[in-house]
């Protein structure tokens, strides 16, 4: 799933004096993916507001109103129409969502200033409780069948497609010894299934359009369409 | 807040349960939420839990068979919680400030009229509820005092006589009147002096309904020759002669025959007052004698014999008509293979076991003298007829509870009889909430599963002392000495809170996984069927951990006492500025030392968590956002905390608060984290830093 971190207080802070007074302020939360990595759920709404105060009356501002919510998602307009009245009503949105519903609610509510509370970082799973990483970059053309089910795009430095390169140590990555290398992961992956030779299949020029470098991606079904 | 909208409705369906101390209890006393008010040292609360349902705590805290003790699930794991000794701690510590608990209202006036004839827990249970409607009740007795079998059965060396007094003169002030020496009789034996009234004289005196809680005030003889020879004695009379000082003559050699509780009572009772041997027989084995193991176990610690798998063949004489022994004969078995009563001996097997003294405890029987032409009928078999709905006798109005009409139990089962009564009087009579006094019925936890009892932390059950052997039995002295202060704190806190734990709300949870990670017993599962966490109420320990790991805010623990384990922050009192967290199974629960801590640091908001691992983030900055200058916490060492973890998240989350601050600008330390030991050690820095705090704040 979608991978988050929150932003430190201070710059939601200046996002928020740079909008203007905002006396009155929603923070809106998301009840999906955000929510499992405990970076923009409900309890996260909690906590941000009274991060918020604490940093007012430290500096000795007037304290603001705050409206809390967390919609299943706010990727979806369904999800974030009940919340219309109190954003349209407010000086400032802080948005718990991933980058995605930001600009959902971003482009849903275009007359009300919208700050992102979180960093988008990556998509991954938990490795334990606490712990995440990222293992899939949305390429658009999936080679995982090949490689030995590790991501070349996500899980090596350079994106490389041919086999490690030359800063592959003990199997680490050269940018950081506590990164493993996905090629290291990928060449023993294959051993062990007696599948080396797949590398070959797995090394033809890759097509990238369909990943970011092709422009904004989108998707249609017209079977779906109502 | 905003509703999630569009969301459907996932919400698993989660029956509620309650803890099965509760239902074990006949009145269904509050187990659960006294036990754990006594863990925080709240003693005065935890008495008016324990008087919901129950008007005589105090006797009840010293002879109660107490079924609680039997359902506990702490049995589950090791043993059960010392719940009667609790129950008796706590009533002799109010009792002995000198403020008993308030009054309860009671209503206007509603102009009916009830008797009440026969003093005992289920009269004068029968007749507190009554009052409290408006009746006017009026208790009947023939004894000199009120009490029933509490006071001629049972004596002073399990429950003193002012003990019981302070529980009927409670009673009693709720506009109560007793008439004592007042003799419920058949009409023909009705007298002009009051001291003998029938049904017929009460009705005509206008009362609108009569309740008979008479018990079973008579005791049963032996079908054997010579029970009529000198020294032959029945329990009961016996019992109410010892109580009131009129000791018989015992000679140097006691027999008792009977194997029940009342036999162990006048064993133990003829033990005091007779300077020889006393021994017991019965037709039972020694595991099957129907008396509490306890009870034996004491009466053996007090050197009386035991002659199990005896049963009586005749009363032996001397030529003067004195006792001189029982011819018994040795038992085969005393249930069939059906496992009803029909004893069989061993051919040739009689011998004689002498006495001076022996006295009949085999069981007591009602006497309904008074039914004599009354309309209130008995059954071929001389027991009342009463109507097991409305506890109604054959006559109109004419109402039995307790032993009378149920048969015989214990004080707390006649108290529940006295509720039931009073509740089916008051639907007669027409009055308002009729069922307002009756205990309420509930769903109840079953044991706890292997599995779980398992991961639960060993704790070692405490008794209160008791006198030793020796001094127990040259007088009629108190034997259980009680529980003092910190040890009734600490078994109360050995207490599990079975029932209080976590339920999900299915339209916020997003099957995380987080509390199936984080839970210590491994409890919570996601539920294939409704595709969220699930928490088996049966296994669930209640800590709270999940809800305060869980990222949508969709557990909830249920506690049913008013400041539940969940910190209740609510704001600052005028004055305060330091809020502290301390753990309920911790150093604070030390009364002396909770109160200390209140007393001596004014400026401080104390506030019981059940284990802090149940603070969030969110509990512990939220008094700072309220305008608090610190917040501290005191957990307990890891290697005590209650709830293995514990303590171990409440520290995570206690950096985590500390890390929020010094982002949001300001000191991270004033959120502080102290570790105090129950035992003691960790608290005097503790208070020193305390004082640092508080201080601090008056120099600004
Ligand atoms: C020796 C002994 C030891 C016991 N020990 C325990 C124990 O440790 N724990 C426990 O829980 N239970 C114990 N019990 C049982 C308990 O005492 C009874 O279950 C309980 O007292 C029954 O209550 P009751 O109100 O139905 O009747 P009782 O308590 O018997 O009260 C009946 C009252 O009616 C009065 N009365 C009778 N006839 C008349 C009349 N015609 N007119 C006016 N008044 C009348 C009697 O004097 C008596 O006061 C013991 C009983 C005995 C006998
Ligand atoms: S552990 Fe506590 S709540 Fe559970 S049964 Fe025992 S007394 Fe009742
Ligand atoms: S974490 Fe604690 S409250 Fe939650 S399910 Fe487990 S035992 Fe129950």
């Amino acid at each position: 799933m979608i991978k988050a971190e929150r932003k430190p207080v201070s710059e939601i802070m200046k996002m928020l004096s740079a909008t203007g007074d905002c006396n009155n302020v929603v923070v809106a939360g998301c009840g999906t993916c955000v929510t499992i990595c405990f970076a923009g759920g409900e309890q996260e709404v909690e906590s941000l507001v009274q991060e918020v105060k604490i940093a007012d009356s430290t500096c000795g501002r007037d304290p603001r109103t705050y409206t809390e919510t967390t919609p299943q998602r706010q990727c979806e307009v369904e999800f974030i129409e009940p919340l219309e009245d109190a954003v349209t009503g407010a000086d400032a949105v802080i948005s718990l969502a991933c980058g995605v519903g930001v600009q959902v609610l971003a482009e849903r509510y275009p007359d009300t200033q919208v700050i992102p509370g979180l960093n988008t970082t990556f998509m991954g799973p938990p490795v334990k409780q606490g712990e995440w990483y990222e293992n899939c970059a949305g390429c658009g053309d999936c080679v995982l069948g090949w490689t030995a089910g590790v991501c070349p795009v996500a899980r090596c430095a350079k994106s490389m497609m041919n086999g490690p390169c030359g800063g592959s140590q003990d199997g680490k990555c050269e940018v950081g010894k506590d990164i493993d290398c996905g090629w290291a992961l990928i060449v023993s992956g294959l051993s062990r299934k007696g599948q080396l030779d797949f590398i070959a299949k797995a090394a033809k020029a890759k097509d990238w359009s369909p990943s970011s470098h092709g422009g904004q991606r989108k998707m249609t079904r017209e079977d779906l369409m109502i | 807040m905003i509703s999630r909208a569009g969301q459907q409705s996932r919400q698993a369906k989660a029956p509620r349960y309650s803890p099965p101390c509760q239902g074990g209890c006949p009145v269904h006393t509050p187990v659960q939420s006294y036990v754990n008010l006594v863990a925080q040292g709240r003693f005065r609360e935890s008495l008016r839990e324990i008087m919901a349902y129950n008007p005589f705590p105090s006797s009840c805290g010293r002879v109660c068979f107490h079924p609680c003790e039997d359902n506990c699930r702490r049995g589950d794991v090791d043993s059960s919680i010392s719940i009667m000794a609790i129950k008796r701690f706590v009533t002799d510590t109010v009792r002995d400030s000198g403020e008993w608990v308030e009054k309860q209202d009671v209503d206007a006036t509603n102009g009916k009229k009830v008797a009440v004839i026969g003093s005992g827990p289920a009269g004068m249970s029968a007749a507190y509820d009554l009052a409290r409607m408006g009746c006017d009740v009026t208790v009947l007795e023939r004894e000199k005092a009120a009490g029933g079998m509490l006071r001629r059965g049972i004596l002073d060396f399990r429950l003193p006589q002012d003990i019981l007094d302070h529980d009927i003169d409670y009673i009693l002030s709720h506009g109560i009147d007793l008439k004592t020496g007042v003799e419920l009789v058949a009409n023909s034996e009705v007298n002009g002096d009051g001291s003998k009234v029938s049904i017929d004289s009460l009705t005509g005196a206008g009362y609108d309904a009569v309740l008979v809680t008479v018990g079973l005030s008579a005791s049963r003889g032996l079908p054997i020759p010579n029970t009529d020879a000198k020294g032959v004695h029945l329990a009961v009379p016996f019992l109410r002669a010892v109580n009131e000082g009129e000791l018989p003559d015992l000679g140097e050699d006691v027999l008792v025959v009977g194997g029940g509780n009342v036999a162990i009572d006048v064993a133990r009772s003829a033990k005091r007052v007779s300077n020889g041997k006393v021994k017991m027989c019965c037709l039972e084995a020694r595991d099957e004698m129907p008396a509490h193991e306890w009870e034996i176990t004491d009466a053996v610690a007090e050197g009386i014999e035991m002659h199990c798998s005896r049963g009586p063949n005749e009363v032996k004489m001397d030529d003067t008509g004195n006792v001189t022994g029982l011819e018994i004969k040795e038992v085969a078995c005393v249930f069939d293979a059906a496992g009803r009563f029909a004893p069989e001996f061993h051919a040739d097997s009689e011998h004689v076991l002498e006495c001076d003294t022996l006295i009949l405890a085999i069981g007591q029987m009602s006497e309904l003298d008074f039914c004599d032409g009354s309309g209130v009928e008995r059954n071929e078999r001389g027991q009342l007829i009463v109507d097991r709905n409305t506890w109604m006798t054959t006559r109109d109005g004419v109402f039995a509870g307790g032993e009378v009409a149920a048969g015989p139990g214990a004080a707390i089962t006649a108290i529940a009889g006295g509720h039931t009564a009073a509740t089916e009087i008051a639907k007669y009579l027409e009055l308002d909430n009729p069922a307002r006094f009756l205990p309420p019925e509930d769903q109840y936890l079953e044991s706890l599963p292997a599995e779980t009892a398992d991961k639960v932390r060993k704790e070692n059950r405490a008794t209160a002392p008791q006198l030793g052997v020796d001094e127990r039995i040259v007088d009629f002295s108190e034997i259980d000495l009680g529980f003092g202060s910190w040890d009734a704190v600490r078994e109360a806190q050995r207490c599990m809170n079975c029932a209080a734990g976590a339920t999900v709300v299915g339209e916020k949870c997003t099957s995380c996984l987080t509390c199936v990670r984080a839970c210590p017993y491994d409890i919570p599962e996601i539920s294939e069927e409704v595709r969220v966490a699930q928490m088996d109420p049966n296994k669930c320990q209640s800590c709270g951990i999940c809800a305060a790991e869980c990222p949508a805010n969709a557990i909830e623990i249920s506690m049913e006492i008013d400041r539940p384990g969940l910190p209740a922050f609510d704001k600052l009192e005028a004055g305060q500025d330091v809020v502290g967290f301390y753990c309920q199974y911790g150093r604070f629960a030390n009364p002396e030392a909770g109160l200390n801590a209140k007393v001596e640091f004014e400026g401080v908001q104390m506030l019981p968590v059940l284990c802090t691992g149940r603070l969030e983030e969110t509990d512990i900055l939220r008094p700072i956002v309220e305008g608090a200058q610190t917040v501290f916490v005191c957990s307990c060492p890891d290697v005590s905390c209650h709830h293995n973890r514990g303590s171990w998240r409440a520290h995570k989350r206690i950096a985590r608060a500390q890390q929020l601050l010094e982002d949001a600008g300001t000191d991270r330390d004033r959120v502080k984290s102290f570790v105090t030991y129950p035992s003691g050690s960790g608290y005097a820095p503790f208070i020193e830093e305390l004082k640092n705090m508080t201080e601090s704040k008056v120099g600004k």
